[in-house]
């Protein structure tokens, strides 16, 4: 019987979300742990003061939780001068 | 309960050090810029691009349609060829153009899954001045840069003289030029051209809205001697397309160039502040029509201190 270390020592081994973040660069794709929430999604992954919509084109905010597959859309605004 | 109660007052203390400790690293000048470091040796990806002829007319097609505006998009790179170009939503002026980032996230949604990637050619135009990036530029290139997760990407710019300047975005100190050979070896015919030049005012008319500047009402800081109201500051700025927002290029009262309005302003009694003059001693509004006023360049009420044979000057 093999054991468990893991839960020998109380822990659980968090589920991952396959993330694929599309900008205008291209397509990248991202393992994410669920119950990440948006906000430290973007402070991983230095998007700050990023636009982050869903497929569905629904924006999503810092507080929004990922909790399963997904697709996201990345911009910011173009300002040209 | 006594343990515990220590416990607390540890992790207390502890979160009381580490807030302390926070404060007090924010003291130091630390600018991040691994983003600078860790491109240090990168290479570009492109030194040169070869923009293709259709491409190229839709392009000019694009910028000449747009007028005495601005206007930006994205170009289609394979294999380091340019073979399309194309524009998004966005809001013109004459020295600005903004596109909002839904309307840079319509842009990749719109974009089919098998040319993702491709589109990644940042291009807009000058209208007829220089190509060299403005202030503007190089901050939205930063943003644009952690938009696409730290990937360099080139960037273009171009005006209606066909002047182009072309560079590779790898960090902010880092963007080596990339030269443009413009292939002319397809033999396009008029009609054609037509048909680009029609695809391009069609988007252009769909896409492309013009500035318009929020209305206030003014209201005027003085009367001057002949009760007529100043032609607000802010209407001129507004007509030259808010050069305001800008720095660096033209100057945004000489822009002012409509006629028709201008006479039609002065009609209705509006005088311009540039055709005022002002009391020397004083500052008022001179009476123009007053030949000593106009002679000594001072009001009726300071004439007496600064004529010949005054006793008070």
């Amino acid at each position: 019987m093999a054991l468990d270390f893991e839960e020998m020592n109380g822990r659980e081994e968090s589920a991952k979300a396959n993330v694929t973040i599309v900008t205008v660069a291209g397509t990248q794709d991202q393992e994410v742990e669920v119950g990440t929430s948006i906000g430290d999604f973007k402070s991983r992954y230095g998007l700050e003061g990023t636009k982050i919509v869903d497929e569905e084109g629904d924006a999503l905010n810092n507080s929004d939780i990922i909790t399963n597959d997904m697709q996201l859309f990345i911009a910011t605004p173009k300002k040209n001068g | 309960m006594k343990k515990k109660l220590k416990i607390i007052k540890a992790a207390n203390a502890l979160n009381k050090v580490t807030e302390v400790a926070q404060k007090m690293a924010s003291k130091y000048p630390i600018c991040e810029c691994f983003n600078i470091i860790k491109n240090m040796y990168t290479a570009p990806d492109y030194t040169q691009l070869v923009i293709e002829q259709r491409a190229w007319i839709k392009l000019m097609c694009f910028i000449h349609l747009i007028g005495d505006y601005e206007i930006s998009g994205f170009g289609r790179i394979v294999d380091g060829r340019v073979v399309d170009f194309d524009i998004l939503k966005q809001e013109v002026r004459g020295a600005y153009v903004e596109a909002s980032d839904d309307a840079v996230i319509d842009f990749i949604r719109r974009t089919p899954a098998d040319q993702r990637g491709e589109w990644i050619l940042d291009w807009h135009s000058h209208v007829e001045m220089g190509t060299t990036p403005s202030g503007t530029d190089w901050t939205n290139y930063e943003d644009m840069l952690k938009a696409r997760m730290g990937k360099q990407f080139p960037f273009m710019i171009v005006n209606k003289k066909q002047s182009v300047t072309c560079m590779q975005y790898i960090s902010e100190q880092r963007h080596p030029d990339i030269s443009i050979v413009l292939s002319i070896k397809e033999d396009v015919s008029e009609s054609d051209m037509l048909a680009i030049y029609n695809e391009c005012k069609e988007k252009v008319e769909l896409l492309c809205k013009k500035y318009e500047a929020p209305v206030t009402t003014y209201v005027p800081s003085y009367i001057n001697p002949k009760q007529a109201t100043t032609w607000p500051h802010y209407q001129r700025n507004n007509r030259v397309d808010d050069y305001n927002d800008y720095y660096g290029w033209g100057n945004r009262y000489g822009e002012w160039d409509d006629d028709d309005e201008v006479a039609e302003a002065k009609r209705q009694g509006f005088v311009f502040d540039d055709e005022l003059e002002y009391c020397s001693e004083c500052g008022k509004v001179l009476d123009l029509e007053d030949p000593d006023q106009q002679t000594w360049g001072v009001c009726a009420e300071c004439l007496g201190k600064v004529l010949p044979g005054s006793t008070e000057k």
